[in-house]
């Protein structure tokens, strides 16, 4: 009876080689599974790497009929999850090619050096923040200062901050190691940090009270 | 004893849950000393969670997001159908137990 139970949990965790198995056999139920499981974090994600409403719902469509399209190559070595992500990924980045600056060199890394002396330390440091009026001012600025930023550092990002994954799966799905993936957070979260620090300061973006 | 940049880039690049218990000690203690790298901190966290609510968890509950389920489940049956349906007949039953537990 022990057995049944296991092998039933294990039939229907997605994460189990079990259910690798029902993947690969295209399975309509366990693709049904699938389907209802991660298709609404797929469309956030698409919509938090910058696509259109429109956009990032024909990107999903195409994520997950790609998925079924090479589910009998799935071999569970990584999960469900990361193997979705890995295809929204290079969805994503076909989708944003024409815009996407994913160069080498960024200049992000320059403006955070330049915030620090020879020693390390601050000689331009944050602005002081009030909390409150931080978190305002990151609602009001943060979608114009994301689109600035190339699809892999944001994609980095909205794994990290929205999807609450761990560095090990960002990894994975971006295909970069982890020292990569510390540079693409370290720039993406600087040039977000310099972009609201810029407009907090600009007259015209107060916040009308 | 760690530098202020040294500190922004480890907590910039996520690098700090990787660090040795005694560097992160020395990061926490130089955290506590130094105003600015608190601030630089807590700024990144705002962003990160400015960004977690601009995202919302609404999207499942948007008025086409049913449509958009529904036609995803189409086009991935009709993908599964067609491919199997080229090669060999699909076993009318899936096997009891496929694969061994342990």
């Amino acid at each position: 009876m022990d057995k049944t139970t296991s092998e039933l949990e294990s039939a229907t965790n997605v994460g189990s080689p079990t259910f690798a198995a029902r993947i690969r056999e295209r399975d309509a139920e366990a693709l049904e599974e699938v389907v209802r499981r991660y298709l609404p974090h797929i469309l956030r994600a698409a919509r938090g790497a910058g696509l259109a409403q429109q956009l990032a719902e024909d990107v999903a469509q195409d994520t997950f009929v790609t998925f079924v399209e090479t589910a009998p190559r799935f071999e569970g070595r990584s999960h469900v999850r990361t193997w979705l992500f890995g295809i929204l990924y290079k969805k994503i980045s076909a989708a944003r090619r024409s815009r996407a600056r994913d160069d080498e060199m960024d200049d992000i890394e320059e403006v955070f050096e330049q915030r620090f002396d020879s020693a390390g330390s601050w000689t331009r440091p944050p602005l002081p923040v009030d909390t409150e009026v931080y978190d305002a001012e990151v609602r009001q600025g943060i979608d114009d200062c994301l689109d600035r930023v190339p699809t892999n550092q944001r994609m980095a990002f909205v794994l990290r901050e929205i999807e609450g994954m761990d560095a090990q799966e960002i990894c994975k799905i971006l295909e970069v190691t982890r020292t990569n993936l510390g540079v693409l957070l370290h720039r993406v979260r600087n040039r977000l940090r310099e972009c609201l620090e810029t407009k907090g300061i600009e007259p015209e973006s107060h916040v009308e009270l | 004893m760690s530098s202020c940049r040294e500190v922004a880039r480890l907590i910039a690049s996520d690098e700090l849950a990787d660090a040795a218990w005694f560097n992160r000690a020395l990061i926490r203690l130089h955290l506590l000393m130094c105003r600015h790298c608190r601030g630089y901190s807590a700024q990144l966290r705002a962003i990160g969670a400015g960004a977690r609510d601009r995202s919302g968890s609404n999207v499942a509950d948007s008025a086409s997001f049913e449509k958009l389920q529904t036609s995803v489940l189409e086009r991935c049956l009709d993908a599964s159908d067609g491919t199997i349906a080229e090669g060999r007949a699909p076993d009318p039953e899936p096997p009891e137990s496929p694969i061994d537990p342990l």
